[in-house]
């Protein structure tokens, strides 16, 4: 598994995904991880430091897995592109059936109101 | 394994495990573009022993309070992971905000503040709607 840099993570995260659009799946894994050993960590809590922790980040689409991690400072930047790479690949998921005129919103509300009677 | 069907729930529980445990609790997301499925799961590992209840009696959805570790009120091994599962595209917009529920959670710690991300939404949708009104 490789440990990447950010951006190149996302950018292969998008190689992920469309790569598997005509078959296969892809994970995404979050998880709080110290990215260290336990041993490391046991050290570090009898010498009576703070470990520091970062949320780990994989992805996997069954044959390759890359991560990355972020701390405090830098999570709110990586959610933001990942949930733009995330919204621009996941098209194959349904819509909900009222697309046909933006208005809809509105003339479904009248419309839900007058055939309520009808039908009763 | 069953599924949560509320989306609600989920994200309550899913908060609730990692909150329990933050150092063994894993968010997963798997979605598959050719059958335009997104399956959410959350685990910490704990209990893979399967459910013997039949799927219509949920004994943890009674208490909003984390149980004992491990075990139910009727002692029955619990299952530590949660899986939700759709294939709405609207899902995948409250998924963007659990994301960045356990984004904040993981980077800064569990006790960080989620209303801030969680609250985001509602902030967001109210100039939206006096934007209706305007004429240019």
């Amino acid at each position: 598994m490789v440990l990447l840099q950010l951006d190149p993570f996302l950018n292969e995260l998008t190689s992920m995904f469309e790569r598997s659009t005509e078959k296969g799946s892809v994970w995404v894994t979050l998880k709080r991880s110290s990215l260290q050993s336990k041993v490391d960590k046991n050290k570090q809590k009898t010498a009576g430091e703070a470990i520091e922790f970062r949320c780990l980040i994989r992805a996997t689409d069954g044959k390759k897995t890359i991560s990355t991690s972020v701390g405090a400072k830098d999570h709110m930047r990586f959610q933001a592109s990942y949930a733009t790479i995330l919204k621009a690949h996941m098209t194959s998921l349904k819509k909900r059936e009222r697309k046909e005129k933006k208005k809809a919103v509105e003339t479904d509300k009248k419309e839900g109101d007058v055939k309520k009677p009808k039908k009763v | 394994m069953v599924y949560i069907t509320s989306w609600d729930e989920f994200v309550d529980r899913s908060v609730q495990l990692f909150r329990a445990d933050p150092e063994s609790t894993r968010y997963v997301m798997k979605y598959r573009h050719c059958d335009g499925k997104l399956v959410l799961k959350v685990t910490d590992n704990r209990e893979v022993i399967s459910n013997p209840k039949p799927h219509g009696s949920k004994p943890w959805a009674l208490t909003n309070q984390p149980t004992p570790h491990g075990s139910d009120e009727f002692g029955i091994p619990r299952i530590e992971c949660l899986k939700f599962k759709t294939d709405q595209a609207q899902d995948a917009k409250k998924m963007e905000k659990l994301n960045n529920v356990f984004f904040t959670l993981m980077a800064r710690g569990p006790e960080a503040d989620t209303s801030e991300v969680t609250g985001k939404e509602q902030t967001d949708a109210q100039p939206t709607k006096k934007g209706r009104g305007r004429k240019q």
